[in-house]
């Protein structure tokens, strides 16, 4: 029984997937044998770095670049995400009280 | 001294510990091309996870005694600590001062101390390679 699939987009084989699987396997396993083995468990040598500081208890992704901006910010933030209902009418409102700022401070400024 | 008999690079962590910057400038200037440490191997990392030795400049202030004392637990074994400059190996200027927690060997160990203010680049190279020397086990004999 012949179990390669060949394709005009590639070539595949369960067997030499897993062959290939074991083969690298067997790599990962001797690259990590060759790591450091006196690791201090349950010690800071276990807790991530941050430059010296206590590591934050929230699990914070590498993708998350703006963390910092979002935590420091974050009453800010508030605001706005409470400003922005979703709500045509308040969008307007929002508008019209602009407006009536703006030429407000042009009258005052004596450029009206 | 023959470094032909170490046998693997050496990575090192620097760390300020209230340092005016003169020496950690000097640490610089070790890595550029005049001096040029990196053809050793050794090399500055971002991390304690992942450094052999901690290159510590300043006299260890007290806001800063509990981060030495963390990046010195972080460090992976076996490590050597390598003081640069006077702050760091005494006070210096700052001896006895009543914001200070150090210096450097009232907190952790330290293998080697590299005195100055700052110290040429060639005695921080020095130090280092005595200290990598100790770290191998050739008990940093000449």
């Amino acid at each position: 029984m012949d179990l390669t699939l060949l394709t005009e987009a590639g070539f595949w084989n369960p067997v030499l997937w897993t062959l290939s699987f074991f083969v690298i396997l067997i790599i990962v396993l001797i690259i990590r044998s060759m790591g450091v083995k006196k690791y201090r468990h349950g010690t800071e040598q276990t807790t991530p770095f941050f430059s010296g500081n206590i590591p934050p208890e929230e699990n914070i992704k590498s993708g998350n670049l703006y963390w910092g901006f979002f935590r420091y910010m974050e009453r800010y933030y508030k605001i706005l995400i409470r400003m922005h209902s979703g709500i045509v009418n308040d969008y307007v409102y929002s508008f019209v009280l602009l407006i009536v700022v703006i030429l407000a401070a042009l009258t005052l400024g004596g450029l009206l | 001294m023959n470094l032909n008999n170490l046998n693997r690079s050496l990575w090192i962590f620097h760390l300020n510990t209230g340092s005016c910057n003169g020496c950690d400038i000097e640490i610089v200037a070790a890595l550029t091309p005049r001096y040029d440490l990196e053809r050793f191997g050794i090399k500055l990392v971002g991390s304690p996870r992942h450094a052999d030795a901690l290159l510590i400049t300043g006299p260890v202030t007290r806001d800063m005694e509990e981060k030495a004392r963390r990046v010195y637990a972080q460090t992976p074994e076996p490590k050597i600590v390598i003081v640069v400059g006077n702050c760091g190996n005494t006070g210096g200027v700052f001896y006895e001062s009543y914001n200070l927690a150090g210096p450097v060997d009232r907190l952790i160990p330290v293998d080697v101390y590299i005195p100055g203010c700052p110290p040429r680049p060639e005695a921080i190279i020095y130090g280092i390679a005595r200290a990598w020397e100790k770290l191998e086990g050739h008990g940093g004999r000449k």
